[in-house]
């Protein structure tokens, strides 16, 4: 059970990551942003392609990565979000939608379907952490997301983050004040592409990833992390993410491996998902509306 | 309102369930048989339901008439219901059934299905170089030809989903006119294409998979030894070759597919008290890890492993703990699995059954498997390999059928014959057509980039 | 409601020559259905039927989505529930297959119901998360359960010897289509349909009319998925064969895709385009192998998974350029005038 626990925490750390630019994009422009996971997909893949398929140091991939990563966030708010901007949030969310399967469609014509492994950061054993063996990839990972959810909330205390703010509040306003909506929304989705893309190059190491590997199975549960924390809160988005992993752990150990019930890990997040809409809708962290 | 609103609404469903009920009427009455024997037959098996009532065999006859380019449209009908039941005394008695589509004077076209996409991806490329190499340069650095007929192939990804390999399968055998279909890899897309198969007249070849209601397929032929058959040879394999004799040191992963359950009882017949996993078809694989290596802090030494690659290169990838692997799927003997592997650590030292001996060994088991790769100038490699045994096998039981090549005759000149190939194991389809008896065995080495090397090639028993 | 009398009102003064124009699109769609239908063999029959099939899913999208202004990211699992329903009764209980179909449609509804009843508590954006949420937990929790869907080798769905005929069975996917089809236009057109646009185009406003905005979504929830159901149904017999990856989570997102490509309210556009989604992985890797010129940096394994690509291409392109999908681009031979609405 401890074990579980461990891996759940870990597990849920990539879902905090991810977590984070879902808040940073919901904080500034009211958007659900089914194309963060993806931002991490891209990230990976060319970070894979620039360090084993081309033999390149380790460091010139994950520049490459999150360069590409936010290459394509601005992409996005150029092409997608921008001209949809008057749009109701619905269409805007079905393009996301269509922002991450076009992403995916295009890595699996890129590169094949099959399975590939990154090299991690660290080489080396795992580590012993409740009787769960946990790779030193996943440490690094853990630390990452602190250092993040506490410099997004930090950003949103400077004079940017509040330029940021005002604007998602009232763009007519902030425009008087004189904020550039079309420079915050440029910085909204670069920074949350380059979250996306620190995530999906830390996690690509931790298993074996598939074209897809960050939308199809992260973003559901990242999602239900950023509702879980209260959707504009970073702290929670943090919080919300390590919850997340430990209820889907511990899910798989009582629902699953007690009871044999399949999907265990899903049904837990769903259960989850829903206690928290039905109950406290504004999650741990939110403000009640 | 609102109350408008529901009477409004339970009126539509009154009309929906009013129609549902109108189909009910006309689809009841000729329906009860077919499902008496649906169930005795276990219940997975509808083409050879529809196969024995002899109105399939008819509409494959049909279609062979009208599409096989006006050769013979009566004569393909009627063929239809010859097929429909010759298949009930199990294929023998008549020499042809007249239905030669895919059949000309100067080509044979056959389709292979194989998941290029979903969890269990084979390489597009080694399938698009592939599927003609033994075809194209086979005889010799030229065209192999069968009676004056060249080979010609089709191809299609069945997405690892039974539903999407039996609307392919349908597909390459009716539109694309195919005379008999390959499945490359996947137990259960294998089955469902099989069944299709059967109910058409259409011959089917794969590798060896499961028993489960493929034994009284009538147009169905393994090439390998199936899943049920090297069960037990694993767990004496387990046994004698790696060392283990205690039960509770060893463990079986297998996907939760009732086409699986008879590899599953095979194994633990032959090696009782050993704990059994059954993950989801549609499950990630890093959560299973935390049964074998965590929890009840469970080591295993050896681990049977039989689900899609994928499943196991993250299982074996996210487990604390490094148990040997061994398994008896198919796909699981390719390098691409044991160079993913390796990246991990986790997979080194793997032993698998496989079909074919390891594909680094080619040249030794078959010296114009190169030549034909030099011939045609491509890169080949283990799928390309798979491909080329399996389509030596098809050859020749194609020259076995003989110059008036049609289905029929096909299916009658396979049953009872014995093959042998040197890349796929000896075949005697003399009682059974599961005809393999030997299986090699491959072990995943990490040196120089993970590959398998072939630690016995052509045993039938450890 | 005046405004929407009125504007019925004006649509019936301008709808002569629209008359005209709209059946004769209707002519040319049946002729283009009927010509491989006759002549294509059993291979264009499974494809019409497929084509059906997911006209009656987009149908049930639009419903939800176009209608009432809800969204749904776990269709799939409504589809899914009906599919399994439908081969449990075939070849499990031996039920004939109007007993499947009424099992999947009964099924499609009471899922929706249960769902609804709790997700509709959850506005806006985060009705789809909820949606998305159990779409994924059906995909691997119900669906996996093997004694109701047969586990990896999926469920078995025979059909009777009425529509066993690849040709039969695509008739009844047609006829299912125009019932679904008749049933929705009447439901649009009653004070129903008045109704939902009150509640989609502003929920308070509607419950200040009177409209009982809850009641309503919910109903909307159930109607929708018991089309959903009852398509599953039709996809169980389709290929007598259902397997939990048929619906995996992201053929949820594929659907609605395919139903805001078509263009929301548009229920010719959502038929052209969920045929046009259905049919092109079937037959865009053979045609494209076939022809005499090919690419040289493409080969025919990439075809295979190319049409995810363009699909996606064309919604980017549908939302970015002409959001009312393809009913906007039918707009000058069809009554509707093009996304009236569609902002929202």
């Amino acid at each position: 059970m401890g074990a579980f626990f461990a891996l759940g925490l870990f597990q849920g750390a990539v879902y905090g990551l991810l977590a984070v630019g879902i808040v940073l994009v919901y904080k500034a422009k009211r958007v659900f942003n089914f194309a963060q996971g993806e931002f991490g997909g891209v990230a990976a893949f060319c970070a894979f392609g620039l360090t084993v398929a081309l033999g390149l140091p380790y460091w010139v991939g994950v520049v490459g990565g999150l360069a590409a990563a936010v290459a394509m966030g601005l992409v996005v708010e150029r092409v997608v979000v921008r001209p949809l901007e008057s749009s109701s949030r619905t269409i805007m969310l079905v393009a996301l939608v269509g922002v991450a399967l076009f992403a995916v469609a295009v890595t699996v014509l890129a590169a094949e379907p099959v399975p590939r492994v990154m090299p991690p950061i660290v080489e080396g054993g795992t580590v012993d952490i409740l009787g769960a063996g946990i790779l030193p990839q996943q440490l690094i990972l853990l630390a990452v997301l602190a250092v993040l959810a506490a410099a997004m909330a930090w950003f949103f205390k400077t004079d940017l983050g509040l330029a940021v703010l005002a604007s998602s509040q009232d763009l007519r306003a902030a425009q008087v004040v004189g904020i550039s909506p079309t420079a915050v929304s440029r910085l909204v989705w670069g920074l949350a592409a380059l979250l996306g893309g620190i995530a999906g190059l830390l996690y690509a190491p931790v298993g074996i990833f598939t074209p897809g590997f960050m939308t199809f199975t992260m973003l559901v549960p990242a999602f239900a992390a950023a509702v879980l924390g209260g959707m504009t809160s970073l702290p929670g988005a943090f919080i919300g993410g390590l919850a997340i992993g430990v209820v889907q752990n511990l899910g798989i150990y009582l629902l699953g491996q007690q009871l044999a019930v399949p999907g265990a890990a899903e049904l837990g997040v769903f259960a989850l998902l829903m206690l928290v809409l039905l109950i406290r809708p504004q999650g741990l962290f939110g403000k009640a509306v | 309102m609102m109350r408008a609103f529901a009477r409004r609404h339970r009126g539509r469903m009154i009309v929906a369930l009013l129609a549902a009920t109108a189909l009910i009427a006309t689809a009841c009455g000729q329906y009860e048989g077919v499902h008496d024997r649906f169930v005795a037959e276990g219940g997975s098996n509808p083409g050879v339901d529809s196969g024995g009532d002899g109105s399939d065999g008819g509409t494959g006859g049909d279609t062979g008439g009208t599409d096989g380019g006006g050769t013979d449209g009566s004569g393909g009908g009627g063929g239809g219901g010859t097929d429909g039941s010759g298949a009930d005394t199990g294929g023998d008695g008549t020499v042809g059934n007249g239905d030669t589509t895919g059949v000309t004077d100067d080509s044979i076209t056959i389709g292979i299905h194989a998941p290029l996409t979903g969890a269990a991806p084979l390489r597009q490329d080694s399938f698009e170089t592939g599927k003609d190499l033994y075809w194209q340069y086979g005889n010799d650095g030229g065209p192999v030809e069968i009676f004056g007929r060249g080979v010609e192939t089709v191809f299609a990804d069945d997405q690892y989903r039974p539903s999407t390999a039996r609307q392919v399968c349908q597909t390459m055998a009716e539109e694309q006119e195919a005379f008999a279909i390959l499945g490359a890899g996947g137990t259960d897309q294998i089955q469902a294409c099989a069944q299709y198969a059967a109910s058409e007249g259409v011959p089917y070849l794969s590798t060896g998979v499961t028993e489960t209601g493929m034994g009284s397929l009538d147009t169905y032929f393994a090439a390998s030894m199936t899943y049920r058959q090297q069960a037990p040879m694993l767990a004496d394999y387990i046994r004698n070759d790696l060392g283990v004799t205690d039960a509770s040191n060893v463990a079986a992963v297998v996907t939760n597919t009732p086409n699986f359950d008879d590899a599953v009882s095979g194994f633990t017949d032959a090696f009782p008290g050993v704990e059994v996993f059954r993950p989801d078809k549609n499950e990630r694989g890093s959560s299973s890890a935390g049964n074998l290596c965590t929890g009840t802090a469970k080591n295993y030494d050896v681990v049977f492993v039989l689900t899609s690659p994928t499943f196991y290169l993250e299982m074996a990838a996210a487990a604390a703990c490094r148990p040997t692997y061994v398994g008896v799927g198919v796909s699981m003997g390719l390098d691409q699995v044991a160079s993913t592997g390796c990246s991990t650590g986790g997979t080194e030292d793997a032993r698998f059954f496989n079909p074919t001996p390891a594909f680094t060994d080619a040249g030794e088991y078959d010296p114009e498997f190169l030549a034909a790769a030099s011939a045609a100038g491509i890169e080949v490699d283990d799928v390309v390999w798979m491909m080329w045994g399996q389509s030596k096998v098809l050859h020749q039981m194609l020259e076995q059928a003989g110059e008036n090549l049609d289905r029929g005759a096909f299916m009658n000149a396979v049953s009872g014959s014995t093959f042998s190939t040197g890349v796929f194991p000896d075949l005697d389809y003399g009682d059974s057509r599961f005809g393999a008896t030997q299986v090699s065995v491959l072990r995943n080495v990490c040196d120089g980039g993970g590959h398998y090397v072939t630690d016995h090639a052509f045993v039938s028993g450890f | 409601m005046t405004t929407a009398t009125l504007v019925l009102t004006r649509v019936r003064i301008r709808g002569r020559l629209g008359l005209v124009l709209r059946v004769v699109l209707v002519l040319a769609a049946l002729a283009l259905v009927a010509y491989p239908l006759f002549y294509g063999g059993d291979v264009w029959a499974q494809r019409i039927s497929r084509a059906a099939i997911y006209a009656v899913i987009g149908l049930s999208i639009n419903t939800l989505t176009g209608h009432a202004g809800q969204i749904s990211l776990g269709h799939q699992a409504f589809v899914g529930i009906g599919a399994f329903s439908a081969a449990f009764m075939a070849s499990q209980l031996a039920a004939p297959l109007g007993f499947g179909l009424a099992a999947a449609a009964l099924a499609g509804t009471v899922t929706a119901l249960l769902v609804g009843m709790v997700a509709l508590r959850v506005t806006g954006l985060y009705l789809t998360l909820v949606t998305l949420a159990f779409g994924l937990t059906a995909e691997t929790t119900i669906f996996n359960w093997r004694e109701f869907t047969g586990g990896g080798a999926g469920a078995f769905a025979p059909r009777p010897a009425l529509v066993e005929t690849d040709f039969a069975y695509a008739v009844l996917c047609l006829g299912v289509l125009a019932l679904v089809l008749y049933v929705d236009w009447r439901l649009v057109s009653t004070k129903t349909g008045r109704a939902l646009a009150a509640v989609r185009n502003n929920e308070d406003i509607a419950a200040t009319l009177g409209v009982n905005v809850t009641g309503y979504k919910l109903g909307a929830f159930c109607f929708s998925g018991l089309v959903a159901g009852l398509a599953g149904g039709l996809f169980a017999y389709w290929n007598q064969v259902v397997q939990a990856l048929d619906f995996e989570f992201q053929v949820a997102l594929v659907w609605v895709l395919m139903t805001v490509v078509g263009g929301l309210r548009s229920r010719l556009g959502v038929i052209i385009a969920s045929s046009f989604f259905a049919l092109l992985p079937l037959t865009l890797p053979n045609f494209l192998s076939g022809l005499p010129w090919q690419p040289p940096f493409l080969n025919e394994a990439v075809y295979h998974v190319l049409p995810p690509f363009i699909v996606v291409v064309m919604l980017l392109l549908v939302l970015r350029f002409f959001p009312g999908g393809i009913g906007q681009l039918l707009a000058p031979v069809t009554r509707r005038g093009g996304p009236k609405g569609a902002k929202r």
